[in-house]
C-alpha cells in the first residue's frame, strides 16, 4: 500500500512536470527582427535595401540548428514598420509595454545593423609591373533585445572583406571585377560570423 | 515512515523547482563582479558626428569589452547614445537627463576640461559647476599625463544621482565615452594621384576621453586616446603606391582603433583603478 502511493505520488509529479512547463521554458524563442543600415553614405553602388535581406537569411539558418538552444523565427516582413520606430519600440520595451507586432511572438529579438560598406582602392608597382585593386570593407552588428525588459543582453559585431576589382599587368595580364558578388559574399561571411558568436555566447 | 514522506516531499518540491525555471540563455549569465553600465557614447565637444557612429562605437566598445570578460549591462532604454538626455533641455525623461549630467560633472571635474573646445550644453554646465575661474593649464594636463591614474571626485549631489541609476540597472560602475573631436584634412601633394572626391588623400585625427565613475565611492577615472589615420594614392614618377578610401571608412577603422584603445585601458589601468 505505502509502495502504491509512493509510486502515485511520483507519477503525479512528473505529470505535473510535463503538463505544466510552457514550450518557451525549455527553449526560448528568439527572432530576427531584421537589418536595418547605419550607413548614410557610400562609394559602392548596390542597393542597400536589396541586400539587407542576405544576412537575414544566412543568420536565421545559421541558427536554425537543432543543438542551438533557442528557438528562431524571421520576423523581419512583420516588423519593416516597426524597425523603422526602432527607439521608440526599445522605450516601449524598457517601460513593460510589449509592441503588438511582437507580443508573445519571442523571448529575444536581434536587431541586425550595416554599419559599414565602404571599397578601399590600392595600387602599387613600377612600369609595366603595376597592379590596383579595389577591396569592399563590410561591417554588422548585432544586438539581442530581452523582449520582456528591453534590456540589451548581448551585443556582436563582425567585418568581412573581399576583392571586387583586380587588375595587374606583370608578363601576364589580369583584369577582373564583380562588386555585387563581392558585397554578397562579404555579407554571408559576416552573417555567419555574427551568428557564430551568438551560438558561442548562447 | 517520516523519513520517506521527507524525501517524497524533497522530490516533489525539486519537480516543481523545475517546472518553475524557465531556461535561461548563456549570455545572461554574467561575467563575475560588480557590474558596469555602458551609460553614455557621445561627444560633448563642439563637434559632432551623426548618432548612428556613435552607436556603432558603442557596438564595438561592448564586444572588446565582453571578450575581456568585464560584466557588462546596458541602461534598459536600449539607446546607449543617449540622444534624448545629450540634447534636452531639462526636458527629458529622468534617467536620460541625469546620464547626460553625470557624463558632464565628471567631464568638468577632470583634468582636460577646455571651454574653447566644449559643446555649448557642457560650457553652460561649467559655468554652474566651476566657473569662469577654471582654465586649462597645459602643464597640469602634462603631470597628469604622466599618471593617469590620478582619481577625482563628482559633485556629491550628482554622486548620489549616479548611485540611484545604478543601482536600478544592477550596476555599480557607470562608463562614458565622450568622443569629442573627430577632424579631417585634405592632403595636397604634387604627386597624388588625381582619383574622385570619395579617395583623394587625406588625413583624419580623432579625441576621446573616456570615465568610470564608481558609484559607491564617487570616485572617477579619467581616460585618454588620440587616434589618426592617413590614406593617399601616390603617382611617384614611375612608382604607384598608397591606398584611398572614403571618409566612412577612415572613421570606421579610427573608431576600431579607439575602442580597442579604450578596452585596453580600461582592462590594465582604468577599471583595477576605480575598484581600489
Amino acid at each position: 500500500m505505502k509502495k502504491a502511493c509512493f509510486g502515485l505520488l511520483v507519477l503525479l509529479g512528473w505529470l505535473c512536470l510535463v503538463a505544466s512547463t510552457p514550450a518557451y521554458a525549455a527553449k526560448p524563442v528568439v527572432a530576427i527582427v531584421g537589418f536595418q543600415s547605419r550607413v548614410s553614405d557610400t562609394n559602392v553602388n548596390i542597393e542597400q535595401d536589396e541586400m539587407l535581406g542576405i544576412p537575414v537569411g544566412v543568420l536565421y539558418t545559421e541558427l536554425n540548428d537543432p543543438a542551438f538552444p533557442f528557438e528562431v523565427k524571421d520576423l523581419s516582413d512583420a516588423t519593416t514598420q516597426h524597425r523603422m520606430e526602432e527607439i521608440r519600440l526599445f522605450n516601449d520595451l524598457g517601460n513593460g509595454r510589449i509592441d503588438p507586432a511582437l507580443q508573445k511572438k519571442a523571448d529575444f529579438l536581434i536587431y541586425g545593423y550595416l554599419t559599414n560598406i565602404s571599397s578601399i582602392k590600392a595600387q602599387s608597382g613600377a612600369l609595366g609591373l603595376k597592379g590596383k585593386d579595389k577591396t569592399v570593407d563590410l561591417e554588422l552588428s548585432m544586438r539581442v533585445v530581452d523582449a520582456h525588459t528591453g534590456r540589451v543582453v548581448f551585443i556582436a559585431t563582425a567585418d568581412s572583406r573581399r576583392k571586387s576589382e583586380l587588375k595587374y599587368n606583370a608578363i601576364l595580364t589580369r583584369n577582373d571585377s564583380g562588386e555585387d558578388d563581392a558585397v554578397q559574399k562579404a555579407l554571408s561571411i559576416a552573417a555567419t560570423n555574427l551568428a557564430a558568436k551568438f551560438k558561442k555566447a548562447a | 515512515m517520516g523519513r520517506k514522506l521527507a524525501f517524497l516531499c524533497g522530490l516533489i518540491t525539486f519537480m516543481f523547482s523545475l517546472v518553475a525555471t524557465p531556461a535561461e540563455a548563456g549570455f545572461l549569465q554574467q561575467a563575475e563582479g560588480d557590474r558596469v553600465m555602458l551609460a553614455e557614447v557621445q561627444s560633448y565637444g563642439d563637434y559632432e558626428l551623426k548618432p548612428a557612429f556613435f552607436q556603432t562605437l558603442a557596438d564595438k566598445l561592448a564586444q572588446l569589452l565582453s571578450e575581456q570578460k568585464v560584466p557588462l549591462v546596458y541602461c534598459d532604454s536600449a539607446d546607449m547614445t543617449n540622444e534624448n538626455g545629450r540634447h534636452s533641455t531639462g526636458n527629458a525623461s529622468g534617467t536620460d537627463e541625469t546620464l547626460s549630467r553625470i557624463h558632464m560633472d565628471a567631464i568638468v571635474r577632470g583634468h582636460q576640461f577646455n571651454y574653447g573646445f566644449a559643446a555649448a550644453k557642457l560650457i553652460r554646465y561649467a559655468d554652474a559647476v566651476v566657473g569662469r575661474k577654471h582654465f586649462y593649464d597645459d602643464a597640469a594636463v602634462k603631470v597628469w599625463r604622466e599618471h593617469p591614474a590620478q582619481l577625482y571626485h563628482l559633485t556629491p549631489a550628482v554622486q548620489e544621482q549616479a548611485q540611484q541609476v545604478a543601482k536600478q540597472n544592477g550596476a555599480k560602475y557607470l562608463l562614458f565615452v565622450n568622443d569629442k573631436d573627430v577632424d579631417v584634412r585634405l592632403k595636397h601633394t604634387m604627386f597624388a594621384t588625381r582619383t574622385e572626391r570619395e579617395t583623394r588623400g587625406k588625413k583624419m585625427k580623432a579625441s576621446l576621453d573616456y570615465y568610470i565613475v564608481n558609484t559607491e565611492t564617487g570616485n572617477v577615472y579619467e581616460g585618454h586616446c588620440d587616434n589618426k589615420k592617413t590614406a593617399q594614392m601616390l603617382n611617384l614618377a614611375i612608382v604607384q603606391t598608397g591606398k584611398g578610401m572614403s571618409v566612412d571608412e577612415m572613421l570606421n577603422q579610427v573608431m576600431e582603433a579607439q575602442a580597442n584603445d579604450v578596452a585596453k585601458d580600461f582592462c590594465q589601468n582604468g577599471f583595477p583603478a576605480v575598484k581600489s
